[in-house]
Formats: structure tokens, C-alpha cells, sequence
């Protein structure tokens, strides 16, 4: 609990510090006014663009590092992440067909657009949800087992790895460079409605996460020890699996496919509080918000005004910290 | 007590379980003996309600599991499996995971108060800060056992809980069930492969070969020819201090 409030804590005093990093040099007491009275220029770039970004890297994040933990456990692999289902190869499929079929994008100040991003979006989600829900209704018909779950997540990947290269290979070079940097993963994207929109999915999924806290706890006991003390284990990995995947699909639809936020902090939290999930959901979901808002900060400094795609910088401060914790805890064994 | 009539249970078209027709009695130990893939682990798991039967049916004190939720059953039957997977959590949060059945979502005051009284009666109350992983085998069989027991239910069901321990564990884990058994009036059913330690320590003996019931009773019927039926090996049983021990001789 106090780890928890720690960490929440450390999250929130982050928050201004990134409103006020940025190409437009801002003070904390602009991004106060700015905040509190509107006021001008400043108001508008932390109102419209600022604000949404935090906010988009803060809830991201916690989706994808809440759907790592879910799957994980779920699934019963270390291993597993958001994308185990083929979320990330199914929507970089999709949008790499929304491009293809609705082009364009047009070259202007060195930065690609993409003039259609709805249909990308759309397209994305669609792919992003396409390979989770042909695996679940195999799940649920034939009884998968979780291995064969996880396996048929590779198989689907891989289809879709395979129709993403087709296009790549028919798409012209202003197509195939828009399809590469959507793949990148970028926080900018999103405005205030995309934003809600990842909320309204992410808010009730958490709830229920939380709420099954003790079905998890048992659910990671084994699918036995799960049922004789009364869970339809069926049942929460099937409702468990499709809001992981539905929360990692609306993410990745919106940002593009940031990696390794959730593969890894749950094994973070596990390593650093056991795996008690009424504690685990949560303090992942603000290791997930935290380590996606530093990495953004980091990415929108470290060769300002160009902004590094952030799933590099999530990557390179996150495998040290990652690979710190994991030879503390194996020593102390 | 709980009983099976006329179970059958088959898994992708093999029959593993045919026309099971047992009863565990209360207060008593009932040992459940036979070779590898005789079906004795399906049938705790058909007992209480993991496994859907295809035929028959099971009652507990005579009412019908089929009309019971899980969630019910849970409250009735307590149950460690064979396969156990380690899990990062404290000995005392494992524990309480067995008052599930009991819980929404916040623990209460009893919650606490069954699992402090389970880890004292296992005599592992120490242990309750440790992580499973630091654990003992005898010591993790214990934490398993006291999982189940924080269910607080009349009937326990076993699977071979005292298999990879030592010999101290064992008895150990075996005096415990025993004393459970005949002090609460716990129904256990037990699968173990000791048949020495069986004849120690259980009541009643059910035997199994081929998902059929062999034969069932008290230690009488634990004889050197039911033995070379059920197992195929020649043995010879002999009493010591009352006890009967059985002693491999194949000649």
C-alpha cells in the first residue's frame, strides 16, 4: 500500500515538470497560469497540446503495463505482454492497409502526415482486435489451453507480419515511410477526444482488474487449485484476455506500438512487492504511467525540437532498470 | 460424506473412469490406492466438480453436486492437487486465498482469525512471512494443506500430498490428516502411492485399476493377492505391533 502511494505520488509531482518541458520554453508558473487561467499562447499549448500528450503517455501506459500483468498471469507465461495476441502485428497490418488503400501522406517540413489518420485508427483497431478475437472464439470452443493460446497468438502474428510485408511491398516510398513511422509509436497523436475515448475503455477494465484482485491471485495458484476454491477460471481468462487486448487495441490504435512497458513492469512490481494482484494491477499501472511519461520527457529533450519515438527511450532506460532488479532479486535467492 | 454413483469420465474418447461407485465416510481417513493412470486423480477432480463427469453423478450428504456453484462447492470440499505452481506470495496470503469462497472483495476480521488458528493447528505460524519460495517441500506441502483447510470444509480430498518428502514430513502430514480426520470429523480422501503408509495411517481403502473400482473396505480386505491383481507385483504382508506391513518378494 505504501509502495503504491509512493509511487502515485512520484507520478503526480512528475506531472508539471512535463508540461513544461518543450520546443515552446514555458516556466512552472506559466504552466500554472496556463492551467489555472487559460492565459494566451501558453494556455493554448498546454491546454491542446501539452496536456492531452501527458495525459495520453500516463494512461497508455498504464493500459499496456495492466495488460502485461494480465496476460501474464492469465496465461500463465513470464513471457507474455499486450501484444502475445497479435495486437501489435494486426493493427501495424491494418494501418499499414489503411495507408495503402487511403493514401496519402505528403511530404512537408521533413515530417511525414498521414491526411486520413481516422481510417488509419480505425483500420488499426480493427487488426489490433481481429487475431484476439478469432483466438478466444478458438478458446472458447475447443478449450484451448493456455499454451496453445499462446502459440496461436505467434501463428497469427506471423499472418499478419506476412500480409504487412505484402503491402510494404506495393506500397510506394511516401506510403512506405508513412507505414514505418506509424509503426514507431508516437504520444502526439492523440487530442482530447481520442484521449476520452481510451479512458472510457481503460477506466472500467481497471475496475474490474481490481476488483478481481483475489480470482487472479488464485488463478496464478493453477487452474485446479483456481476452481476448487470456486473461480470459473474460463470465464475471467476469456473476460480478462479480451479487456487486456481491447484496452492494448484502443492504445495502439491511437500512439502506434510502443514496446516493453508491458512486458516489463509488471515483472518490476512482482520483483520489487511479490504478486499479490490487488497491489500488483495497480502499482503496474503506475509504474506503466510513470516509466511511458519519463521516457516521452526524455524523448521530447534529449534532441529537442526533434522528437525521438519514445518506444526507444522506454527501451533503454527500462532494460537497465529492469536488468539491475532482476540480479539484486536473483542474488538474494 | 461424499459418494460417486455410476461415474463415467472419458477424455478425448479414452475412457479413464468407468462405473466409479464409492463412498467416503466421515471422520475417517479413506486412502485411495492403485498404479499410475488408474484414474485416481480424475476422480477427486470429477468429486468435486473440476471435472464434468459424462455419466453419474456425485453427492455430498446427499444432495446432488451438479445443482451447486463452484463458489458452493468450494465452501464443502477443500482440495489440494498434485501440481502446485509457486506463486511470490507470503505463506500467510496463500492461506488466505482459501477463504475465497467467503470473500468479495475486502478481507474481514474472521478471514484473519481462521487463518491464524489453520497456520497454529499446522504448527507453521512461523512461516507466516516467508515466501513460498523459501520453503521446504515439507513445509510447502503443509502451506498447501493449510490452504485448503482455511476453506473450512467437511470433506478434504488429497492428491498425493506427501509425494517428493522425506520421511519425518510424511509422517508428519499423515499424523495431521489423521488427527483432522478423527478430531473434526473431516471426511479425507487421500491418493497416495506408500501403501505402508496407507496401512499406517488411513481408515478405509478403496483400490484402482484401469478407472474401475477394484475393491473397498477397511485394512482387512488389503491382502497380498489383491495387491498382485491391482499392481501385478508378488508381496507378502506381515504384522508388526498390530500393524500390517507389506514386503516386496517376488520369489
Amino acid at each position: 500500500m505504501f509502495f503504491n502511494l509512493s509511487l502515485l505520488i512520484f507520478l503526480i509531482l512528475i506531472i508539471p515538470f512535463s508540461l513544461n518541458i518543450g520546443s515552446y520554453k514555458l516556466s512552472l508558473t506559466d504552466v500554472w497560469n496556463a492551467i489555472f487561467y487559460h492565459s494566451g499562447a501558453a494556455g493554448m499549448i498546454v491546454w491542446n497540446i501539452r496536456l492531452p500528450r501527458i495525459l495520453t503517455s500516463i494512461f497508455v501506459g498504464a493500459a499496456l503495463a495492466v495488460s502485461g500483468a494480465i496476460m501474464q498471469t492469465l496465461l500463465k507465461n513470464p513471457l507474455a505482454s499486450p501484444f502475445t495476441m497479435g495486437t501489435s502485428h494486426g493493427a501495424m497490418f491494418g494501418a499499414s492497409l489503411a495507408i495503402l488503400l487511403f493514401f496519402g501522406s505528403e511530404e512537408s517540413s521533413g515530417r511525414i502526415f498521414v491526411n486520413d489518420p481516422y481510417s488509419v485508427v480505425i483500420f488499426a483497431f480493427i487488426g489490433a482486435i481481429a487475431g484476439v478475437l478469432v483466438i478466444l472464439t478458438l478458446a472458447r470452443l475447443k478449450g484451448l489451453s493456455p499454451e496453445a493460446v499462446i502459440l496461436a497468438g505467434v501463428a497469427i502474428s506471423s499472418v499478419f507480419t506476412a500480409g504487412t510485408t505484402l503491402i510494404h511491398y506495393f506500397a510506394d516510398e511516401l506510403q512506405l515511410a508513412s507505414m514505418v513511422y506509424w509503426s514507431f509509436g508516437d504520444l502526439g497523436r492523440t487530442s482530447w477526444k481520442e484521449l476520452i475515448l481510451i479512458m472510457i475503455l481503460f477506466i472500467p477494465s481497471m475496475a474490474y482488474f481490481v476488483f478481481k484482485g483475489w480470482d487472479l491471485n488464485a488463478a496464478e495458484t493453477g487452474d485446479n487449485t483456481a476452481k476448487s476454491l470456486g473461480i470459473e477460471i474460463e470465464r475471467l481468462r476469456f473476460t480478462g484476455i479480451l479487456l487486456a487486448s481491447l484496452i492494448t487495441a484502443v492504445s495502439v490504435a491511437f500512439v502506434g506500438i510502443i514496446g516493453f512497458v508491458g512486458l516489463i513492469c509488471p515483472h518490476i512490481i512482482r520483483l520489487m512487492i511479490g504478486s499479490d494482484h490487488r497491489f500488483l494491477i495497480p502499482s503496474s499501472a503506475i509504474l506503466g504511467a510513470l516509466l511511458l511519461l519519463g521516457s516521452d520527457m526524455i524523448s521530447r529533450v534529449i534532441v529537442a525540437p526533434t522528437i525521438i519515438p519514445v518506444g526507444i527511450i522506454t527501451s533503454f532506460i527500462g532494460v537497465p532498470l529492469f536488468m539491475y532488479l532482476l540480479l539484486r532479486m536473483e542474488a538474494r535467492k | 460424506m461424499i459418494e460417486a454413483r455410476d461415474l463415467e469420465f472419458s477424455y478425448n474418447g479414452v475412457s479413464i473412469l468407468e462405473n466409479v461407485d464409492v463412498e467416503f465416510k466421515e471422520g475417517k481417513v479413506n486412502a485411495i490406492l492403485g498404479p499410475n493412470g488408474a484414474g485416481k486423480s480424475t476422480l477427486l477432480k470429477c468429486l468435486n466438480g473440476i471435472l464434468k463427469p459424462k455419466r453419474g453423478c456425485v453427492y455430498i450428504n446427499g444432495s446432488d453436486i451438479r445443482r451447486l456453484k463452484l463458489k458452493d462447492i468450494a465452501k464443502l470440499i477443500g482440495y489440494v492437487p498434485q501440481k502446485n505452481n509457486p506463486v511470490l506470495t507470503t505463506v500467510f496470503d496463500y492461506v488466505l486465498l482459501g477463504r475465497k469462497p467467503y470473500m468479495g472483495f475486502g478481507v474481514g476480521r474472521k478471514d484473519l482469525e481462521i487463518v491464524e488458528s489453520v497456520l497454529k493447528t499446522l504448527g507453521i505460524e512461523k512461516l507466516s512471512l516467508k515466501r513460498l519460495n523459501q520453503l521446504s517441500g515439507g513445509e510447502l506441502q503443509k502451506v498447501i494443506l493449510a490452504r485448503a483447510l482455511a476453506q473450512e470444509a467437511k470433506i478434504l480430498l488429497l492428491d498425493e500430498p506427501t509425494n517428493n518428502l522425506d520421511l519425518k514430513s510424511q509422517f508428519e502430514l499423515m499424523n495431521l490428516t489423521r488427527k483432522l480426520a478423527h478430531e473434526r470429523n473431516i471426511t479425507v480422501a487421500i491418493v497416495v502411492h506408500d501403501i505402508n503408509i496407507a496401512l499406517r495411517f488411513a481408515d478405509e481403502f478403496v483400490f484402482m485399476k484401469d478407472g474401475k473400482i477394484v475393491a473397498k473396505g477397511d485394512r482387512k480386505i488389503v491382502t497380498s493377492e489383491i495387491i498382485e491383481r491391482v499392481y501385478d507385483v508378488r508381496v507378502k504382508i506381515k504384522e508388526i505391533s498390530g500393524i500390517p506391513v507389506l514386503i516386496y518378494s517376488p520369489f
